[in-house]
Protein backbone atom coordinates (compact mmCIF):
# COMPACT_ATOMS: atom_id res chain seq x y z
CA UNK A 1 0.00 0.00 0.00
CA UNK A 2 1.13 3.55 -0.78
CA UNK A 3 1.59 5.31 2.58
CA UNK A 4 1.07 8.76 1.11
CA UNK A 5 -2.19 7.88 -0.62
CA UNK A 6 -4.84 10.53 0.20
CA UNK A 7 -8.47 11.14 -0.80
CA UNK A 8 -10.15 14.53 -0.38
CA UNK A 9 -13.84 15.36 -0.79
CA UNK A 10 -15.67 18.62 -0.16
CA UNK A 11 -19.42 18.51 0.24
CA UNK A 12 -21.98 21.22 -0.27
CA UNK A 13 -24.41 21.68 2.61
CA UNK A 14 -27.27 19.55 1.35
CA UNK A 15 -28.10 15.90 1.81
CA UNK A 16 -28.73 15.15 -1.87
CA UNK A 17 -25.00 15.48 -2.57
CA UNK A 18 -23.96 12.91 0.03
CA UNK A 19 -24.51 9.60 -1.84
CA UNK A 20 -21.75 10.69 -4.26
CA UNK A 21 -19.33 10.61 -1.32
CA UNK A 22 -20.18 6.96 -0.68
CA UNK A 23 -19.53 5.94 -4.27
CA UNK A 24 -16.23 7.83 -4.56
CA UNK A 25 -14.83 6.87 -1.16
CA UNK A 26 -15.72 3.20 -1.71
CA UNK A 27 -13.99 3.17 -5.13
CA UNK A 28 -10.90 4.93 -3.76
CA UNK A 29 -10.54 2.58 -0.75
CA UNK A 30 -10.84 -0.45 -3.06
CA UNK A 31 -8.23 0.97 -5.42
CA UNK A 32 -5.95 1.58 -2.42
CA UNK A 33 -6.06 -2.12 -1.58
CA UNK A 34 -8.41 -1.98 1.43
CA UNK A 35 -10.47 -5.18 1.77
CA UNK A 36 -14.20 -5.19 1.11
CA UNK A 37 -15.49 -5.52 4.72
CA UNK A 38 -13.19 -2.77 6.01
CA UNK A 39 -14.17 -0.54 3.07
CA UNK A 40 -17.88 -0.94 3.81
CA UNK A 41 -17.40 -0.21 7.53
CA UNK A 42 -15.29 2.90 6.85
CA UNK A 43 -17.73 4.17 4.19
CA UNK A 44 -20.58 3.67 6.67
CA UNK A 45 -18.81 5.54 9.49
CA UNK A 46 -17.74 8.39 7.17
CA UNK A 47 -21.29 8.65 5.78
CA UNK A 48 -22.83 8.93 9.25
CA UNK A 49 -20.36 11.58 10.40
CA UNK A 50 -20.83 13.63 7.21
CA UNK A 51 -24.64 13.28 7.25
CA UNK A 52 -24.55 14.45 10.85
CA UNK A 53 -22.31 17.42 10.04
CA UNK A 54 -24.48 18.46 7.09
CA UNK A 55 -27.74 17.98 9.01
CA UNK A 56 -26.95 19.40 12.42
CA UNK A 57 -24.59 22.38 12.36
CA UNK A 58 -25.33 25.17 14.82
CA UNK A 59 -24.67 28.65 13.42
CA UNK A 60 -22.19 27.54 10.80
CA UNK A 61 -20.06 30.37 9.48
CA UNK A 62 -19.90 28.92 6.01
CA UNK A 63 -21.23 25.41 6.34
CA UNK A 64 -18.57 23.48 4.40
CA UNK A 65 -17.83 19.84 5.19
CA UNK A 66 -14.50 18.39 4.08
CA UNK A 67 -13.37 14.79 4.30
CA UNK A 68 -9.76 13.64 4.02
CA UNK A 69 -9.01 9.91 3.98
CA UNK A 70 -5.53 8.40 4.21
CA UNK A 71 -4.50 4.78 3.83
CA UNK A 72 -1.34 3.89 5.75
CA UNK A 73 0.49 0.64 6.32
CA UNK A 74 -1.66 -0.38 9.31
CA UNK A 75 -5.02 1.29 8.79
CA UNK A 76 -7.36 3.85 7.30
CA UNK A 77 -7.72 7.34 8.79
CA UNK A 78 -10.67 9.59 7.92
CA UNK A 79 -10.87 13.20 9.10
CA UNK A 80 -14.15 15.10 8.67
CA UNK A 81 -14.06 18.83 9.29
CA UNK A 82 -17.09 21.09 9.31
CA UNK A 83 -17.48 24.76 10.05
CA UNK A 84 -20.42 24.50 12.49
CA UNK A 85 -20.41 23.38 16.10
CA UNK A 86 -22.69 20.56 17.29
CA UNK A 87 -25.64 20.68 19.63
CA UNK A 88 -24.53 19.48 23.02
CA UNK A 89 -27.00 17.61 25.15
CA UNK A 90 -29.93 18.20 22.83
CA UNK A 91 -31.38 14.82 21.93
CA UNK A 92 -32.49 14.62 18.31
CA UNK A 93 -34.04 11.62 16.60
CA UNK A 94 -31.48 9.56 14.72
CA UNK A 95 -28.39 11.62 15.52
CA UNK A 96 -27.14 9.74 18.57
CA UNK A 97 -27.86 6.48 16.80
CA UNK A 98 -25.74 7.49 13.78
CA UNK A 99 -22.70 8.38 15.88
CA UNK A 100 -23.10 5.24 18.01
CA UNK A 101 -23.15 3.05 14.90
CA UNK A 102 -20.23 4.93 13.32
CA UNK A 103 -18.20 4.35 16.49
CA UNK A 104 -18.99 0.64 16.36
CA UNK A 105 -17.54 0.35 12.83
CA UNK A 106 -14.08 1.77 13.60
CA UNK A 107 -11.32 1.21 16.14
CA UNK A 108 -11.09 4.85 17.22
CA UNK A 109 -13.40 7.82 16.88
CA UNK A 110 -12.72 11.19 18.42
CA UNK A 111 -14.56 14.50 18.17
CA UNK A 112 -12.72 17.77 18.66
CA UNK A 113 -14.77 20.94 18.94
CA UNK A 114 -13.20 24.13 17.64
CA UNK A 115 -14.72 27.58 17.52
CA UNK A 116 -16.22 27.59 15.07
CA UNK A 117 -16.22 24.09 13.70
CA UNK A 118 -15.87 20.44 14.58
CA UNK A 119 -13.32 17.83 13.57
CA UNK A 120 -14.07 14.12 13.74
CA UNK A 121 -11.25 11.60 13.36
CA UNK A 122 -11.99 7.97 12.53
CA UNK A 123 -9.33 5.28 12.50
CA UNK A 124 -9.82 1.71 11.42
CA UNK A 125 -7.13 -0.96 11.41
CA UNK A 126 -6.75 -2.90 8.17
CA UNK A 127 -5.60 -5.94 10.15
CA UNK A 128 -9.08 -7.46 10.57
CA UNK A 129 -12.51 -6.96 12.13
CA UNK A 130 -13.13 -4.65 15.08
CA UNK B 1 -56.82 -10.85 3.44
CA UNK B 2 -53.54 -12.57 2.48
CA UNK B 3 -51.58 -14.53 5.08
CA UNK B 4 -48.34 -12.61 4.50
CA UNK B 5 -47.15 -9.69 2.39
CA UNK B 6 -43.45 -9.36 1.51
CA UNK B 7 -41.70 -6.01 1.04
CA UNK B 8 -38.41 -6.44 -0.82
CA UNK B 9 -36.02 -3.67 0.27
CA UNK B 10 -33.74 -3.77 -2.77
CA UNK B 11 -31.11 -0.99 -2.97
CA UNK B 12 -30.57 1.60 -0.26
CA UNK B 13 -32.49 2.03 2.98
CA UNK B 14 -31.11 5.40 3.97
CA UNK B 15 -31.88 9.07 4.54
CA UNK B 16 -32.89 9.50 0.90
CA UNK B 17 -35.24 6.50 0.56
CA UNK B 18 -36.65 5.74 4.02
CA UNK B 19 -39.94 7.63 3.51
CA UNK B 20 -40.68 5.65 0.33
CA UNK B 21 -40.08 2.34 2.14
CA UNK B 22 -42.30 3.35 5.04
CA UNK B 23 -45.12 3.97 2.55
CA UNK B 24 -44.54 0.53 0.97
CA UNK B 25 -44.75 -1.17 4.35
CA UNK B 26 -47.93 0.77 5.15
CA UNK B 27 -49.49 -0.53 1.91
CA UNK B 28 -48.42 -4.12 2.67
CA UNK B 29 -49.94 -3.87 6.16
CA UNK B 30 -53.33 -2.98 4.69
CA UNK B 31 -53.46 -6.30 2.82
CA UNK B 32 -52.06 -8.84 5.30
CA UNK B 33 -51.83 -9.86 8.92
CA UNK B 34 -48.13 -10.72 8.62
CA UNK B 35 -45.68 -8.35 6.98
CA UNK B 36 -42.28 -9.71 5.94
CA UNK B 37 -39.56 -7.05 5.69
CA UNK B 38 -36.96 -8.64 3.40
CA UNK B 39 -33.60 -6.88 3.92
CA UNK B 40 -31.51 -9.47 1.99
CA UNK B 41 -30.99 -7.13 -0.95
CA UNK B 42 -30.28 -3.95 1.03
CA UNK B 43 -27.04 -2.52 -0.35
CA UNK B 44 -26.70 0.31 2.12
CA UNK B 45 -28.40 0.82 5.49
CA UNK B 46 -27.68 3.91 7.59
CA UNK B 47 -28.91 5.23 10.93
CA UNK B 48 -31.85 7.04 9.29
CA UNK B 49 -32.82 3.71 7.69
CA UNK B 50 -32.53 1.87 11.01
CA UNK B 51 -34.55 4.60 12.71
CA UNK B 52 -37.22 4.21 10.00
CA UNK B 53 -37.17 0.45 10.47
CA UNK B 54 -37.90 0.88 14.20
CA UNK B 55 -40.78 3.22 13.29
CA UNK B 56 -42.16 0.65 10.80
CA UNK B 57 -41.99 -2.15 13.39
CA UNK B 58 -43.73 0.03 15.98
CA UNK B 59 -46.46 1.00 13.50
CA UNK B 60 -47.07 -2.65 12.54
CA UNK B 61 -47.24 -3.60 16.20
CA UNK B 62 -49.71 -0.78 16.83
CA UNK B 63 -51.97 -2.10 14.06
CA UNK B 64 -51.91 -5.60 15.49
CA UNK B 65 -49.80 -6.91 12.57
CA UNK B 66 -47.03 -9.45 12.90
CA UNK B 67 -43.70 -8.26 11.47
CA UNK B 68 -40.95 -10.69 10.39
CA UNK B 69 -37.52 -9.45 9.27
CA UNK B 70 -35.27 -11.32 6.82
CA UNK B 71 -31.62 -10.34 7.37
CA UNK B 72 -29.15 -13.08 6.35
CA UNK B 73 -26.08 -13.52 8.56
CA UNK B 74 -23.56 -12.44 5.91
CA UNK B 75 -25.52 -9.34 4.87
CA UNK B 76 -24.73 -5.70 5.66
CA UNK B 77 -28.10 -5.13 7.29
CA UNK B 78 -27.57 -7.97 9.81
CA UNK B 79 -24.33 -6.42 11.10
CA UNK B 80 -26.11 -3.20 12.07
CA UNK B 81 -29.20 -4.92 13.44
CA UNK B 82 -27.07 -7.12 15.71
CA UNK B 83 -25.15 -4.12 17.04
CA UNK B 84 -28.57 -2.68 17.95
CA UNK B 85 -29.87 -5.96 19.40
CA UNK B 86 -32.91 -5.93 17.10
CA UNK B 87 -33.30 -9.69 17.47
CA UNK B 88 -34.72 -9.01 20.93
CA UNK B 89 -37.64 -7.11 19.37
CA UNK B 90 -38.40 -9.12 16.26
CA UNK B 91 -37.60 -12.49 14.73
CA UNK B 92 -34.65 -12.29 12.28
CA UNK B 93 -34.81 -14.92 9.53
CA UNK B 94 -32.23 -16.16 7.04
CA UNK B 95 -34.57 -16.63 4.08
CA UNK B 96 -38.10 -16.16 2.76
CA UNK B 97 -38.76 -19.87 3.25
CA UNK B 98 -37.95 -19.55 6.93
CA UNK B 99 -39.98 -16.33 7.26
CA UNK B 100 -43.06 -17.71 5.53
CA UNK B 101 -42.88 -21.04 7.34
CA UNK B 102 -43.47 -19.21 10.59
CA UNK B 103 -46.31 -17.21 9.04
CA UNK B 104 -48.29 -20.21 7.79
Amino acid sequence: MDETSTFTYTMPDHLEALPGLRTELRAWLSRSGVDCDTTEDVVFAAWEVCANAVEHPVDPTHHDVTLVATVGSSGVCVVVEDSGSWRDGVPRAGRGLGLRLARAMVDRMSIVRRSPGTEVVLWRSTGGHV
Amino acid sequence: MKEAAVVDFAGGLDLSSVARWEAEVGKAASTSGTVVLDLSRVEFLDSAGVHGLFRMLAALDGQGKRPVVIAPRRGRARRLLEILDLQRLVRLCESRDEALQGAA
